[in-house]
């Protein structure tokens, strides 16, 4: 992916994360399912999860509680990354 | 990540007040992205149809999202009432692991892309009775006056079927089709030629 490409890719996670207003997270698998609806359907759920991580690393989106299988992660969009989204949107 | 980029173009649309986006929402249900485009274009809302499909994609995972937190939540408080003894925290892995399950699931989307096709074909069917409606009465003022169809209309003993295939030959010539059911669901009678009596 080229900078840009990869920039709306995380603003496409961010998007789905942003969507979910639920008090619960959202897994690899389920980002990879929409953003491929948002623009992006050949992406690897490493790549997803990877990006996902870089994300969470900037503070923009957190993980939610485990659920009972400690190997499944699930995130939740934080109050930052509703600021950045609002901030490129408008 | 960069938060200084060109702002994107359903941007307009989100920030709207939420019964107005609601308000968008049911009418991209039932009409086309251009025909809404135009629609919020007459309040002085001008919006791309980029903008307009990427805001309604985001309002079908929103809700989406929504009905599955409502399942979720319904089914946690069945289990707290079976296993009262749950603590919270317990409870909340639970609906964690399930959500996670459902959010994985296309069907909800499939189901409301079928409903949604369902509205736009059942949309296409009204404008197409309404046309044939509005055909029909135009045929009617032309034809009223021509003297062949009176005597077909007027004639006595005749059975109604055999003088709507009369008028049939008289009106439409070589394009009529008596065989075919003729009413106000049928599609193609819109497409009928301009004719006139002659």
């Amino acid at each position: 992916m080229s900078g840009l490409e990869l920039e709306n890719f995380r603003h496409a996670l961010l998007k789905v994360a942003e969507a979910n207003r639920s008090r619960f997270g959202i897994g690899v698998q389920a980002f990879k399912l929409h953003v491929a609806n948002l623009g992006f359907p050949d992406v690897s759920e490493k790549d997803v999860r990877r990006e996902l991580e870089y994300v969470s690393e900037k503070g923009l989106l957190a993980e939610a509680a485990k659920a009972l299988s400690p190997e499944n992660q699930f995130w939740k969009i934080t109050a930052a990354g509703r600021d950045y989204i609002a901030t490129r949107e408008s | 990540m960069s938060a200084t980029r060109k702002p994107r173009g359903d941007a307009k649309l989100k920030t709207l007040p939420e019964e107005r986006q609601q308000q968008i929402d049911d009418l991209l249900a039932s009409h086309t992205l251009k025909e809404v485009q135009a629609s919020l274009a007459e309040d002085g809302l001008n919006v791309s149809l980029q903008a307009l499909s990427e805001f309604w994609s985001w309002r079908q995972l929103r809700a989406q999202f929504s009905r599955k937190e409502t399942l979720v939540n319904e089914a946690l408080e069945q289990l707290k009432q079976s296993n009262p003894q749950l603590s919270e925290e317990a409870l909340f892995s639970h609906g964690q692991t399930v959500f996670g399950l459902l959010a994985l699931e296309e069907k909800d989307s499939l189901t409301w892309k079928r409903i949604q096709d369902a509205r736009s074909r059942r949309l296409k069917l009204d404008l197409d009775r309404q046309r044939f409606q509005r055909e029909t009465a135009e045929l009617f003022l032309k034809w009223a006056a021509d003297r062949r169809a009176q005597e077909i209309a007027a004639a006595g003993g005749v059975a109604q079927s055999e003088k709507i295939e009369r008028l049939g030959q008289l009106m439409f010539g070589d394009d009529w089709d008596g065989k075919e059911s003729t009413g106000p669901t049928r599609t193609g009678q819109s497409d009928a030629k301009e004719i006139s009596p002659k």
